[in-house]
């Protein structure tokens, strides 16, 4: 085996047949070539495909690989022909919980129903079994609450190809927020408890 | 009608809180909070009165916003204890909450921008396959809303399934095996005890007809059968030496 002589074809095929967005270094693994081509190869993809205006497709980077995928403008007709079935709307109680969890991440329900102020566990339920947030870990204190984060299905969901891409205009993310934890009649009743 | 369409669209008290200083056109502080608590209380009240189940949530809410009204109706009360944790608490939750809902809004931006971007995946594939192989059902997906994943998963449920079940299945054999034997019915007991009488006219002990039966269900079936006898008194029943001991005699 040895390396393709025109590597820009070689990983246009490679990304072209993927029904999950494939990766850099998987890519270089299987081309025997310096990752730093492949990045080379798909800049110059993406030039090609995005900067475009005629094409229906798009080479997109999605959840940390890339991905081919129609262009927007194209959904109406795609919808009509293939009927896709599995992208739908989060619902808006349930956006403001993973909004809150993208944001925050990683966070428990507590902190996640402090900010709401109202309870997150039905939300938390359809997003987990969506696969938009999963369990992170475990807080070290009374009762170890499960901390939630996003998952690839999340950056998948919105288009993005990693979490610091995620608009934050406000800085929301990575600040040390009002510390309402500290609040939280959760934490007053383990207070109480322990006197 | 119009109130029910508008409840629906709040997802807490907070939510209700921003809404309401924001419909006032004033900024997120105590002062706004004092001025909007009376609208809050009438908004629960509206609920109440359309029959609406009012969350507790609500409520709780509602108890803070009338204990910071009428905290300033005691006079001095305020400045004694300078700014009480649980107002500022409430204005820093509300003006956290409110980021929140301008990220929520940033994210249904995203999802509504990437709703139209297709991407090539299973579900696509299973459409086509489905659509290739049943002319007849083109129109019809019969995968409908089943991923891979579950069909994958169904079919190792079943295999380990039939596992469990030729394990069970093997493991009752060895234990029962010895007890499906012969059947025994009670006319053909009934004949062996009457040869019993007939061998031993001054009569046998009971226990004699059981006693070299290992298999209970003989056992039981001997014993309906010697029932039957004494019932059609083809049979007698005498005590023998002991007490215990019964004695059977032909009748």
């Amino acid at each position: 085996m040895s390396s393709p002589a025109n590597l820009k074809g070689a990983v246009e095929a490679l990304v072209f047949l993927a029904s999950e967005p494939v990766n850099i270094d998987e890519m270089a693994q299987a081309l025997e070539v310096d990752p730093r081509e492949i990045s080379q190869a798909i800049e110059e993809l993406k030039q090609e495909y995005n900067e475009d205006e005629r094409r229906g497709i798009q080479l997109d980077e999605l959840a940390g690989g890339y991905i081919f995928s129609t262009r927007l403008e194209f959904g109406e007709y795609i919808r009509r022909l293939h009927k896709p079935k599995l992208k739908q709307r989060i619902t808006q109680a349930s956006l403001e919980t993973l909004a809150i969890i993208a944001y925050r991440q990683p966070i428990t329900r507590a902190e996640i129903e402090d900010i709401r102020g109202v309870k997150a566990e039905k939300a938390l339920f359809t997003l987990v079994k969506k696969d938009l947030i999963k369990e992170v870990g475990r807080l070290e204190k009374t009762g170890t609450p499960i901390l939630y984060g996003t998952t690839d299905a999340f950056l998948k969901h919105f288009g993005l190809s990693d979490i610091e891409q995620l608009p934050d205009p406000d800085g929301l993310r990575g600040e040390g927020g009002p510390d309402l934890h500290k609040e939280s009649p959760d934490e007053e009743e383990t207070r109480e408890g322990d006197r | 009608m119009q109130y029910n369409l508008r409840l629906d669209t709040f997802e807490g008290p907070l939510d209700l809180l921003v809404h309401l200083i924001e419909k006032n056109q004033l900024d997120i502080s105590e002062i706004s909070l004092r001025k909007v608590a009376q609208q809050y209380l009438d908004y629960l009240n509206r609920m109440e009165e359309m029959d609406l189940e009012v969350a507790s949530e609500f409520l709780m809410l509602a108890a803070e916003l009338v204990q910071l009204k009428t905290k300033t109706l005691l006079p001095g009360g305020k400045k004694k204890r300078g700014s009480p944790p649980v107002e500022t608490d409430l204005v820093k939750r509300l003006f956290f909450y409110r980021r929140v809902k301008k990220v929520t809004e940033l994210l249904k931006d995203l999802e509504e921008k990437r709703l139209g971007v297709y991407e090539r995946n299973s579900d696509h594939l299973i459409y086509f396959l489905s659509r290739y192989e049943d002319q007849e059902k083109q129109r019809e997906n019969p995968l409908e809303g089943i991923h891979l994943k579950q069909v994958v998963a169904a079919f190792n449920r079943a295999r380990i399934d039939a596992r469990a079940r030729k394990k069970r299945e093997k493991s009752r054999e060895e234990k029962w095996q010895e007890l499906e034997g012969e059947t025994y019915t009670i006319t053909e007991k009934m004949e062996e005890i009457l040869d019993f009488c007939q061998k031993f006219p001054r009569g046998f002990p009971f226990g004699r007809i059981i006693k070299n039966i290992e298999n209970p269900q003989e056992k039981v079936v001997s014993f309906l059968a010697l029932l039957e006898l004494i019932k059609s008194k083809k049979i007698k029943i005498g005590r023998g030496t002991s007490v215990q001991k019964l004695i059977i005699k032909g009748g």
